[in-house]
């Protein structure tokens, strides 16, 4: 058991995984082309796994195991780096690449969470149809608008949504970067038309780990910076020799 | 205008065994890039040609900033050989058209300027150690891999920041934070490959070799991460 426990958490096992995945996330970027590759970004992810002929998807039920592995590593790591320094090493050093690792579990697990419940529609759109969100609330595309530059060229677009049927004066504009977000949906306008008549294509997704992605990040941000400070003191002072680098090689 | 930035790569190639020189081929290419902004109405960072003018722009910056290091003393090496690069990149973008078209109104936003001016921020970081890990297999001297490792840690920090502020563009503009292309997974990869990299260093000096040749490994996964996926595969998301 205390064999098992040290593999988990040893340095090798850590280098071993990030190499393993390096190499299966190149694989699948040179097999990600093809009708398989226009529908990833439009399924959940697991549901496209479901689907998709082992042979083409194999890459990426590597990359999700391996960084299943990964993500338990850091875990039991930064578990066991806290339970063997805590109260030895400063808070800052102590904490700083455990914040590190907590948001990078938190962006994976973000990742996992939406691999489950992402979901996008399209539809073409003009001026006067009657949409409905997914949990059935009903929005109607008030307008359609192009800018036009003085040459001619197409150079933004923008629509009008009327957000409750109850107050048609509730109203708000989407555009490119600006899209309306309700009750966990969001609405964007990708494309838009004046003719021969005024329509657009909508999308609505629904990315249910993006406020966790963004907590992680956020996490991930601080450890960083408070990482680099420490190093920015340290100033090479602390790499370790031949002898130190042993004591260090289980956890990180 | 071209000739300003002709001049920057003159510089940089004959004059960058000085670190006044190297400055003053920076302070030219900044002129290009900001006379570039002003004729386009906007932050230079679309196309071929600018970024590799940017690039080449913030390999001299940062060598500049790494230059004053005391791992480095007076070698003039360094300066030289990051001045050199620093060319050369610029030498390749004038193979590009400068792209006059206005900006498309998906990257008019703060967070499509942050994502890419901290790529390249990284990118040239990368660029720098790579350069040091040769001088360290050159001249096996330990100073300068603590001083990459500086440069490295930095530089990874700059990409993760640089993801941050994609996936939050990404989320605005396409409505996830995240998109299966090459390009995505060639920028995890780079992630994953300095993150690789970092953890490294705790086996300690017997790895110093490997660790040195890993750091130049990672300069052309860079490279491929930035133009070859753009070049060579079909990505939706390129330049």
């Amino acid at each position: 058991m205390k064999r098992l426990w040290n593999a988990l958490i040893s340095l090798e096992l850590g280098l071993w995984l990030l190499a393993l995945l390096c190499a299966a996330m190149a694989a699948g970027s040179f097999q990600l082309k093809g009708e398989y590759a226009a529908a990833i970004n439009f399924m959940p992810l697991f549901a496209w796994l479901a689907e998709v002929p082992a042979a083409h998807s194999w890459w990426l039920w590597l990359t999700v195991a391996l960084l299943a592995l990964l993500a338990v590593h850091t875990l039991l790591c930064s578990a066991e780096t806290l339970r063997l320094r805590r109260g030895r090493a400063g808070l800052m050093p102590l904490l700083a690449p455990q914040l590190v690792h907590a948001g990078f579990l938190l962006i994976v697990t973000a990742h996992l969470v939406s691999a489950l419940g992402a979901s996008v529609q399209q539809f073409e759109v003009s001026e006067g149809s009657l949409l409905r969100l997914p949990d059935g609330r009903p929005f109607a595309v008030a307008a359609i608008a192009a800018n036009v530059s003085p040459m001619g060229m197409p150079i933004g677009f923008s629509g009008e949504l009327a957000i409750d049927p109850r107050d048609p004066a509730q109203r708000v504009v989407i555009s490119p970067n600006h899209p309306w977000f309700s009750g966990g949906y969001g609405v964007y306008i990708k494309q838009a038309e004046m003719y021969p008549y005024p329509r657009a294509l909508l999308e609505i997704h629904r990315e249910p780990g993006a406020g966790m992605a963004l907590a992680g990040a956020i996490l991930f941000t601080i450890g960083n910076v408070m990482v680099l400070r420490l190093r920015s003191k340290r100033d090479g002072v602390a790499r370790p020799g031949v002898n130190e680098a042993e004591s260090e090689e289980t956890v990180t | 205008m071209k000739s300003i930035l002709v001049s920057s790569i003159c510089i940089f190639i004959f004059g960058s065994f000085s670190r006044v020189l190297l400055f003053a081929g920076l302070a030219a290419e900044l002129a290009y890039l900001g006379m570039r902004g002003l004729s386009v109405g906007r932050l230079p960072l679309l196309g071929p040609h600018d970024t590799l003018v940017f690039f080449s722009a913030s390999i001299a910056l940062m060598a500049l900033a790494t230059s004053f290091s005391p791992a480095l003393g007076k070698r003039g090496w360094f300066t030289f050989v990051s001045g050199l690069a620093a060319g050369l990149f610029a030498l390749f973008a004038l193979m590009f058209p400068a792209s006059g078209m206005p900006l498309p109104q998906i990257l008019d936003t703060l967070w499509f300027e942050a994502h890419v001016v901290l790529a390249f921020f990284a990118y040239a970081l990368f660029a720098v150690g790579a350069l040091l890990c040769a001088g360290f297999i050159g001249g096996r001297d330990r100073a300068l891999l603590d001083l990459q490792f500086k440069a490295a840690l930095a530089g990874w920090s700059f990409f993760s920041a640089s993801m941050v502020s994609g996936g939050i563009w990404g989320y605005y503009a396409w409505g996830t934070y995240w998109l299966w292309t090459p390009k995505e997974l060639w920028t995890s990869i780079l992630w994953l490959f300095y993150a690789l990299f970092l953890h490294l260093r705790l086996k300690g000096a017997r790895w110093d070799a490997l660790s040195a040749w890993l750091g130049i490994a990672g300069f052309v996964v860079m490279l491929f991460t930035y133009l070859g996926v753009s070049m060579l595969m079909k990505s939706s998301h390129s330049f």
